[in-house]
């Protein structure tokens, strides 16, 4: 009679974590690290009275620890430790903005996409197939050139040729998603579309979109890392993580720290991500 | 008109000895399977019954040592004529099971290599592990092929699973089974995804393969009139434990478990239309904390205190002295099941 | 089992619904599916692929207070035909019914609420990210079926109808066994007020036990609410204890119908006897009663449809119109008129049986 292998009630892992009371710990790991990070650069001045732009060349070079500099200063003699908390407005604002633009537009689409399908989903299709068809840097290098430098081109630029994976994945979701009886009792009970879409589709399709989008910010920065060391970034002098590092390579034998501490920084940020992206999984996986 | 009765098995090929099976998890040991003891000998065909979470396939995966990862024996012994393998080396124990032991399982489109023609997955066996060269696998193949019932084997040989309907897949399942030349099949479910037209003929097929080549047969279904046309023996499994166990005639006719009588009173007939199908209600117990005594009794309508009163699980005793239909109820003689609308059913039916 | 097919009128009461009108019906229906061309091959408009049918020419009537038993095995196009019922297909030719009133196009927001689906899967048919209490306060609302104070009553109510406490309400399906969900599935099927309740296979992924509860429920419901049903699943015995009449499907086409008593009594197509007759039967032999063709299980091909594409499929070349009868490959009674598609035909007698079969006209024979 059961055509379904109906799974044993005894082994939900739902219930059993439930009941457990496990705390979601990864979760709220990575939110208090992430929440660090965005307090320290909103509070920049109240954590280091240096300006992150004033030089001085007497007191170039300085190795961490040094009295005042507390992670020591560049070729220029300007505070890193300011540097670094200045510039982690720039990029965090810029990976995040870069994220959550083409999440949106990606989502919409591909939710479109799969939902209507048909003429639709072939000519949006077709786009992102022309845009995967160029390496991303490639095509991001083009777009920044195009629309000159600065922080407005590099959102355009990455949102631009970001949606695409957003698109893809919320697609192939729904595609799933719709076939699923209760997207079709939702559709038998007349519910109509917009809602269907946003109430019943979306809040399942979006959670692989959302982890996605964790790892994207980290890549987003790095595209800003990547085009600050091509002099495509961020002016200078404003401070910024990758024109830092950019900076940091020319002395990287004399003083490493130059460019490692700002690379670690990228590396806490995408650490943080990395826990709430799964945490989330398991937060969704839990209810 | 039942399956072939054995007369008195001889000593049997494959035996359980309360068997032990536990999942660790964050909230604790889920005790799957909880002190179950079977057997199967030579050319026998036992089926074991229940409902989903009862154990029963996780005692069938057991039995082969093929648990899914976190679960493992606790307790107990398995021994294979008469021999505890759970004492071997696992690559000794792992080698004597799977060399005696095949499985088919319920699903036969999962359970096939998609990208493999079907012939050479029944010619992988032969070939890597009995060392036949391929002209001799192959003809082995198409052989096996042939004697589940595969018609034109040499042109299905090339097939891959998808051309192939649900019951065409299912014989090559089988026929996979049989290539290591076995001396017990586990059969989990091996019908339910099949139409009810194709059933028969896959049950069939194994039924004479059983007979054929001595083979035990330990047949897991839900449905227990797929288990009673093949077995000869039944077990009935609840919350982990056999509460039944018999041949299956007096077992389905007469049963003495109040669990065994009401799940036979609501399965429908489709022969006869009835006023109201009767229901078990309530739910089995969460295998982490399972209740004292006997586990039924929260569902049961004959519960007395005496059926919690001792907190170990009352073990199966003979329903008649020297018996071998066993039942694990306490207040099996003060209640009457007999006179359930199952035998009514059946004595009408054998009129 | 001659005693209840004997007596129809006493053991169903509701057989005399058939005086009572129309709720549901549909005349000649067809939904075929296109087979999925690359959108390269649609601009080179090379030869249009075959399109699978999966329902080809149907016509049933539902009748006020009646349960109609739509039976088959997977593939025959049972649940394709209840979802073009439900709206939920544009059917391909063919007339749907609702209350008399014809469907052009998609049912109306006010149609939809006429019929009702209970859904197979109680894991995949509620959504897992709404409670309860959210996904039936959205249908309440939003047809406006009771005044927005009112909504939470009328949820309350709605748990009490199905049988479940109304702490169900805050919860989310996660936290439900099977036939709790089959439970809330009926609760949102019932929150519409429909006149007609479609169960797909609504009881098949539940253990035998469940399984009855959520059929008695159905009855209950049926009787007190006054509903009509559409009861489709593959289980024989199951459809024989719900159904009034009953419609057996055979690759897109209704092959019998007629009183549920009389169908299982006395069936009549030689499809409706292989498959009554398939059913394991407790403590029978497996071979007994399979049909004349799989006396020896061995000697013959099991004759189960394989896949369309498949280059082993007996079908291939027999599928479709002009081919004639679709179930002659399986069929141990063929004969010379089975080249042609019998159309459903009515059995001598005063019940109402059709059967989709030459032999009904020319009862002689091997078949008599």
């Amino acid at each position: 009679m059961t055509t379904l292998p109906a799974p044993l009630p005894t082994f939900d892992a739902s219930t059993i974590r439930k009941r457990s009371g496990e705390r979601n710990i990864t979760l709220y790991a990575g939110l208090t690290l992430f929440a660090l990070i965005v307090l320290a650069a909103v509070f920049a001045p109240l954590l280091t009275s240096a300006d992150p732009l004033q030089q001085n060349l007497l007191q170039a070079r300085l190795a961490p620890g040094s009295p005042g500099h507390l992670l020591g200063t560049d070729d220029l003699g300007r505070d890193v430790l300011s540097r670094i908390l200045y510039g982690a407005r720039v990029d965090l604002r810029v990976g995040v903005l870069a994220v959550v633009t083409p999440l949106v537009i990606g989502s919409i689409l591909g939710l479109l996409c799969g939902w209507w399908g048909r003429w639709f989903d072939t000519i949006v299709m077709r786009l992102v197939d022309i845009v995967v068809a160029f390496p991303f840097y490639v095509l991001v290098i083009a777009l920044v050139f195009a629309l000159g430098q600065g922080t407005k081109s590099i959102y355009i630029a990455i949102s631009a040729v970001g949606w695409v994976a957003y698109c893809r994945i919320v697609r192939g979701q729904v595609l799933v998603a719709k076939e699923q009886e209760y997207a079709l009792a939702a559709r038998a009970s007349g519910l109509p579309t917009w809602r269907i879409l946003l109430r019943h589709l979306l809040p399942n399709v979006i959670l692989q979109a959302i982890v996605y989008a964790m790892s994207d910010i980290v890549l987003s920065i790095l595209a800003i890392v990547t085009l600050s060391y091509l002099g495509l970034g961020v002016a200078p002098p404003s401070p910024e993580w990758g024109s830092m590092i950019a900076e940091g390579q020319n002395s990287l034998l004399t003083q490493w720290y130059l460019a490692t501490i700002p690379g670690l920084c990228v590396v806490v940020v995408g650490l943080a991500l990395a826990l709430i992206a799964d945490g989330l999984v398991n937060q969704f996986n839990k209810r | 008109m039942t399956a072939p009765a054995q007369s008195g098995p001889a000593a049997p090929v494959l035996e359980a000895v309360d068997l032990h099976v536990e999942i660790p998890l964050p909230m604790g040991q889920l005790k799957a399977v909880r002190g179950v003891s079977l057997s199967v000998g030579a050319g026998e065909a036992v089926g074991l019954v229940g409902e989903s979470g009862c154990g029963k396939s996780i005692t069938l995966r057991a039995l082969l040592g093929l648990l899914p990862v976190p679960a493992r024996v606790t307790g107990g012994a398995l021994l294979l004529d008469g021999v505890d393998v759970l004492g071997m080396a696992e690559r000794r124990r792992q080698r004597a099971l799977t060399d005696a032991i095949s499985m088919v399982f319920q699903d036969s489109l999962t359970a096939l290599n998609p990208v493999m023609r079907v012939g050479d997955q029944i010619a992988e066996v032969p070939r890597r592990r009995l060392g036949m060269s391929k002209a001799e696998a192959h003809a082995r193949a198409i052989d096996l092929m042939d004697q589940v019932g595969i018609p034109e084997p040499e042109q299905r040989y090339r097939a891959y699973p998808h051309q192939l309907s649900g019951g065409m897949r299912q014989r090559i399942c089988i026929a996979i089974a049989m290539s290591t030349e076995p001396r017990v099949i586990l059969a989990d479910e091996p019908t339910t995804a099949l139409d009810v037209t194709i059933q028969a003929q896959v049950l069939a097929v194994i039924d004479k393969l059983r007979v054929e080549r001595e083979l035990g047969l330990v047949l897991v279904s839900h449905d227990l009139a797929v288990v009673s046309q093949t077995c000869s023996r039944i077990y009935v499994m609840y919350a982990g434990r056999v509460v039944e166990a018999g041949q299956s005639l007096p077992l389905l006719t007469r049963s003495e478990h109040p669990y065994t009588d009401a799940l036979l009173r609501s399965v429908p007939d489709p022969d006869a239309t009835v006023e109201r199908l009767a229901s078990i209600p309530g739910q089995p117990p969460m295998l982490v904390d399972v209740p004292p005594g006997c586990a039924f009794a929260p569902r049961c309508t004959f519960a007395r205190d005496v059926c919690t009163a001792d907190p170990n699980p009352p073990e199966l005793e003979p329903v008649s002295v020297g018996g071998s239909h066993t039942t694990a109820c306490v207040r099996h003689q003060d209640i009457d099941l007999a006179s359930g609308a199952v035998s009514a059913f059946v004595a009408e039916k054998e009129a | 089992m001659s005693s209840q097919a004997g007596t129809p009128a006493q053991t169903r009461p509701d057989a005399s619904a058939g005086t009572r009108p129309e709720v549901l019906g549909v005349t000649d229906l067809k939904q075929y599916f296109a087979v999925s061309a690359p959108w390269t091959a649609r601009l080179a408009r090379s030869a249009p692929i075959e399109p699978v049918k999966a329902v080809d020419g149907v016509s049933l009537s539902l009748r006020e207070g009646e349960t109609l038993g739509l039976v088959g095995e997977s593939g025959c196009g049972k649940s394709t035909l209840s979802r073009t019922i439900l709206g939920l297909y544009a059917p391909t030719a063919g007339e749907i019914r609702y209350a008399g009133t014809s469907l052009s196009g998609g049912p109306s927001r006010a149609q939809r609420r006429h019929v009702q689906m209970v859904f197979q899967d109680p894991y995949s048919s509620l959504n897992p990210r709404m409670s309860v209490g959210q996904m039936l306060t959205e249908l309440l609302r939003y047809h406006k079926i009771v005044p927005s104070a009112e909504t939470g009553n009328r949820c309350r109510e709605l748990m009490d109808l199905v049988g479940l406490p109304q702490q169900a309400l805050g919860r989310r399906p996660r936290q439900f066994s099977g036939g709790q969900r089959q439970r809330i599935g009926i609760a949102r099927a019932l929150a519409l007020e429909p006149k007609v309740l479609i169960a797909d296979e609504a009881v098949s992924a539940l253990d035998v036990s469940v399984q009855a509860t959520i059929i008695n429920l159905l009855i209950d419901l049926k009787t007190e609410l006054d509903l009509s049903m559409v009861f489709v699943s593959h289980n024989m015995a199951v459809v024989r204890q719900v159904s009034d009449r009953v419609a057996v499907m055979y690759r897109g086409r209704i092959v019998e119908t007629g009183p549920t008593d009389a169908v299982f009594g006395a069936p009549s197509h030689p499809y409706t006897k292989l498959l009554i007759g398939s059913v394991p039967r407790m403590l029978a032999a497996p071979t007994q009663t399979a049909g004349e063709n799989l006396a020896d299980p061995l000697a013959a091909v099991d004759g189960e449809p394989e896949a369309d594409d498949s280059p082993y499929s007996a079908h291939k070349v027999e599928h479709g119109e002009g081919h004639g009868c679709r179930f002659r490959p399986r069929c141990p009674v063929a004969f010379d008129r089975c080249s042609t598609e019998p159309d459903l035909l009515p059995l001598p007698g005063i019940t109402p049986q059709c059967a989709a079969c030459w032999h009904v006209e020319t009862p002689d024979g091997e078949h008599a």
